[in-house]
């Protein structure tokens, strides 16, 4: 095509194209398709739609491969979460059941009418040979030897030494411990010692005495550490007493587990101020 | 031949309207369909005007503006790539790429002119801002593709002068 015939052959499709786009402008919709128009569209719909389908199908695979992505990190974010909500709900019970033993203790030291210092397990005799206890209260919070020490639950043991800030105790279930106790229904008298396995035996039961198994055994008061009427245990078994012998011997299930004790309280002589 | 690049225009502009659409980058979707008229111009240029024509007004029905805007826009395009077809070295390494870049600017003018002289669309100078860089800079990567395909449908390149060579792409 020569340059002439170029140049007017433009010219002439730029004065179409200005004639086309002159009359879509004053058009009401500013677009008319026309028939030739509607028809290339309605030819290439199908494509069209073919085309969106397969973008669509591509892009939710890409949406579910970032998803699963995400989904990893959010998984490893939540176990994370998961564990330190482990952790905090075991510190919150752990907290939660020293609460309940606090407020058994509290409960018990408004009512007694002892002057009493409340004192947390911070030792255990580490060659189990003697069962002792170490506490966090000592000579500085009042505590002297041969103090007696309770819980809410009942009889313990007494101070056997002291420091100005901790104090040793003497659990009942020690071979050195003896309490003077009575039986609270058959009111027999007797003494309770530990075994050094763990129990408590009541020795110098009258042989004569009808004791009915089950009888609680609280303090009697003498012997001068624990004031009466503080339970001590049950009693479980009575032996049968032996030929010519003149007492009778039983064991005695202890009211306070011995062996799981975190707090206690120590109870003061009088005269001292009221903790 | 022809069939072959109406086809290849078609289904470029397919692309553009059906896929491009779905992802826009900086907020602009690429006109592949500048580079490719441009290649068929350095190859066919007397082919340039009616091929930017055609482009435009298949761009002006799939996209549901005024018919012309786009026709006008890229027969201008075509014809001038044509135009330099004829008249310039086209062995230059760069020269599709600045070509395309000229043509994405000279698009946008045409556009802006036309719809400020029409009040079809509301315009103002942002559009010569960052959305013109962002255009040309996607119209640029599609330069490759288009003379490669380009180059793979029109084999026997137009009546050349000894100096003029297609081996830029």
């Amino acid at each position: 095509m020569s340059g002439r015939r170029r140049t007017i052959f433009f010219l002439v499709m730029l004065l179409a194209v200005l004639v086309l786009l002159t009359g879509q402008v004053r058009g009401e919709d500013r677009r008319s398709l026309g028939p030739l128009g509607t028809g290339v569209l309605t030819a290439l719909a199908p494509l069209q739609t073919v085309m969106a389908r397969v973008a669509d199908s591509l892009s939710r695979s890409w949406q579910l491969y970032t998803e699963i992505g995400r989904l990893r990190v959010e998984n490893a974010r939540l176990r994370e979460e998961v564990q330190r909500l482990t952790r905090e709900v075991t510190r919150l019970r752990e907290t939660a059941q020293a609460a309940r033993r606090l407020e058994t203790l509290l409960a018990f030291k408004l009512q007694t009418p002892y002057r009493v210092v409340a004192a947390r397990v911070v030792g255990r005799d580490p060659a189990s040979w003697f069962a002792t206890i170490v506490v966090d209260r000592g000579s500085a919070d009042g505590v002297v030897r041969n103090s007696a020490v309770v819980t809410a639950e009942g009889a313990v043991g007494r101070v056997i030494e002291t420091t100005p800030f901790t104090a040793r105790v003497l659990l009942l279930s020690d071979p050195r411990s003896a309490v003077g106790v009575i039986l609270q229904h058959s009111r027999e008298i007797g003494v309770v010692e530990g075994n050094g396995q763990g129990d408590l035996q009541i020795k110098y039961l009258s042989r004569a005495s009808a004791v009915p198994p089950g009888d609680i055994v609280i303090t009697s008061g003498q012997g001068g550490v624990f004031p009466r009427g503080i339970v001590v245990g049950r009693l479980q078994t009575l032996h049968a007493a032996a030929s010519g012998a003149v007492f009778r011997e039983g064991t005695v299930r202890a009211a306070v587990d011995l062996g799981r004790l975190e707090e206690v309280l120590i109870l003061l002589p009088e005269g001292g101020p009221r903790h | 031949m022809a069939f072959l690049v109406a086809g290849l225009l078609l289904l470029t502009e397919l692309v553009h309207s059906v896929w491009l659409v779905r992802v826009p980058v900086w907020g602009q979707i690429p006109d592949p369909a500048i580079p490719l008229i441009i290649a068929i111009s350095f190859r066919r240029p007397d082919w340039g005007p009616v091929v930017g024509l055609g482009v435009g007004l298949l761009q002006d029905l799939l996209f549901g503006g005024s018919l012309g805007l786009f026709a006008l826009s890229k027969l201008i395009v075509g014809h001038g790539a044509g135009v330099l077809g004829r008249t310039v070295l086209v062995d230059q390494p760069l020269l599709p790429w600045i070509v395309t870049a000229l043509a994405t600017v000279l698009q946008q003018v045409i556009l802006v002119i036309v719809l400020a002289v029409t009040d079809l669309l509301p315009v103002s100078f942002g559009a010569f801002g960052q959305p013109l860089l962002a255009q040309v800079g996607l119209n640029l990567l599609a330069v490759w593709p288009a003379f490669a395909a380009t180059r793979l449908l029109l084999r026997a390149p137009r009546a050349a002068g000894p100096r003029e060579r297609f081996h830029v792409i």
